[in-house]
């Protein structure tokens, strides 16, 4: 009995983070570059019942203690590009992250709004240098084209090549916020992404996807509340019923 | 921790800073020389979400986003398409990124693309708002003005003559990052750190663009674009209310396990 309150405890607090996850996924719905999360459920460990009788014990089976939220996953993929005209704002199709170079080391992101800074630089919108081949991009005055390959070319001349880094699949990536991710390990330049000038790249969260991830989290949730109302009920009766002697 | 409801909060406030930005825009659809906001959005780092445990560490059991913030509020100076008004001191810069320099009253430097300027009682020429063109220019007493060149140059005729002279000069202000300025009000901007200090230049040399005269620039606001962003803000808000709610349920689930 003690143990279905726990199973159901376990289920409410699992949908719960899901609805958080949901909650931020769709606080993000029109963030360029932004990549939805994913939570998904596990089994807890597994245990194994045996029943004793008459000195020995028969193995029955084995049962899930609870679920649990699993780490969460990042959904990579592609978000639609969607034009604005603006010269800086590029968007990249394919598997390739822009790199940035930040306090805390080179981050990469997928949101291509970029600026000029003062000294001409290319920088993000908060103001970090996004990295070329050769390190920050510094463009000279004039009229600016980004061809597919991450060339920048100022009045025809070339100013500069973009990174753009392709990781291995499976490579961990971790969300540190302003639409940058970390990922550790060595990545490559892509030979198949291609950059858009004048466009970005829309958030990849799913609507219609999350809204029914949403009603799903929250029955769920209203589901494993009554089962631990009911477990509580039944535990009430085995404490306060069995056993009773009736006058 | 993060409080639960903060991620649908931010959603909430960021869409509806968007929908502010909006308004704004299709407010300023006929203002001369205005150039469209957009509101940046960036995602928030995710943050531990703990759960104590009896006689134990505060146990990390999955990370949350607060979700997402406004990164800023960028503009793009792209030139508007010059609409002809006939009066010659109308002026249009042909070009993004430089702006016509000015001193207000009390003596600020500010930097407008709106190119309206008339003589004022002393016949220096002045924006609507009062504030002088810089450096300044006076208009001789009777001259009337028949053209500003695309170089700059202000001809205007003297009283008793035929052939038109120049009586001053436009000059122009570029920025390496104008997204770096600061909004003035009255479609005015102010030079800081970020945007770098001004490069002042000739129009039609350096690189600097040419004017056109007896034009002023429309607003680069296109109300199919804003309509757009307004029904896409409209909806986000809509469903990040939906997302608080749906978390809201499940706190009252969660307070009414026994009752």
């Amino acid at each position: 009995m003690i143990r279905s309150m726990y199973q159901a405890a376990a289920a409410m607090m699992a949908e719960f983070s899901r609805q958080l996850t949901i909650s931020e996924n769709l606080a993000n719905v029109s963030t360029p570059g932004y990549k939805a999360r994913r939570t998904t459920v596990q089994d807890f460990r597994e245990m194994f019942l045996s029943r004793f009788a008459g000195g020995s014990a028969t193995p029955i089976g084995s049962i899930s203690t609870a679920v649990r939220p699993e780490e969460r996953a990042i959904d990579l993929s592609q978000g639609a590009l969607v034009e604005t005209g603006r010269p800086l704002d590029l968007a990249i199709a394919g598997t390739a992250f822009f790199a940035v170079q930040t306090p805390d080391g080179v981050q990469y992101t997928r949101d291509g709004r970029f600026q000029l800074d003062a000294d001409r630089r290319l920088v993000t919108g908060d103001g970090f240098p996004v990295l070329g081949l050769n390190g920050p991009i510094t463009l000279p005055e004039g009229d600016i084209h980004v061809t597919a390959d991450g060339t920048i070319l100022v009045n025809g001349a070339p100013a500069g090549q973009l990174q753009l880094v392709e990781f291995p699949p499976d490579t961990p990536i971790e969300a540190v916020g302003q639409n940058r991710f970390a990922i550790e390990g060595a990545g490559q330049q892509s030979e198949t992404a291609g950059v858009s000038q004048g466009f970005v790249e829309q958030s990849n969260v799913d609507l219609a996807q999350s809204m029914v991830e949403m009603l799903e989290a929250s029955r769920s949730y209203a589901l494993a509340q009554r089962m631990l109302q009911v477990s509580d009920a039944t535990l009430g009766t085995a404490v306060n019923e069995i056993g009773r002697v009736v006058s | 921790m993060t409080s639960l409801y903060a991620t649908g909060a931010n959603g909430l406030r960021v869409q509806q800073a968007r929908l502010d930005a909006v308004a704004n825009n299709v407010a300023n659809l006929g203002t001369t020389g205005f150039k469209a906001a957009r509101v940046d959005m960036v995602d928030m780092p995710p943050q531990p979400l703990e759960v104590a445990r009896a006689g134990g560490a505060a146990d990390p059991v999955t990370e949350i986003g607060e979700g997402v913030t406004i990164g800023g509020i960028s503009r793009v100076f792209e030139p508007g398409t010059p609409r002809p008004t006939g009066n010659p001191l109308d002026v249009a810069i042909l070009g993004p990124n430089t702006f016509f320099v000015l001193t207000t009253p009390d003596g600020q430097t500010l930097y407008t693309r709106d190119g309206q300027f008339r003589p004022d009682s002393t016949g220096q020429l002045v924006t609507p708002a009062g504030d002088r063109l810089s450096p300044p220019i006076t208009l001789p007493p009777g001259a009337s003005v028949t053209e500003v060149t695309p170089e700059g140059r202000i001809l205007a005729t003297l009283p008793g003559e035929v052939n038109p002279v120049e009586v001053g000069r436009i000059t122009l202000a570029r920025f390496a990052n104008p997204q770096g300025l600061a909004a003035a009000g009255q479609n005015r901007f102010a030079a800081t750190v970020a945007s770098g200090p001004p490069q002042v230049g000739t129009p039609g040399a350096d690189g600097f663009p040419a004017l056109q005269s007896g034009a002023l620039e429309a607003s680069t606001v296109d109300l199919a674009e804003q309509m757009t962003t307004l029904i896409e803000a409209q909806r986000a808000y809509t469903v990040n209310a939906r997302a608080l709610q749906t978390l809201d349920e499940m706190v009252g689930l969660a307070i009414q396990v026994r009752s």
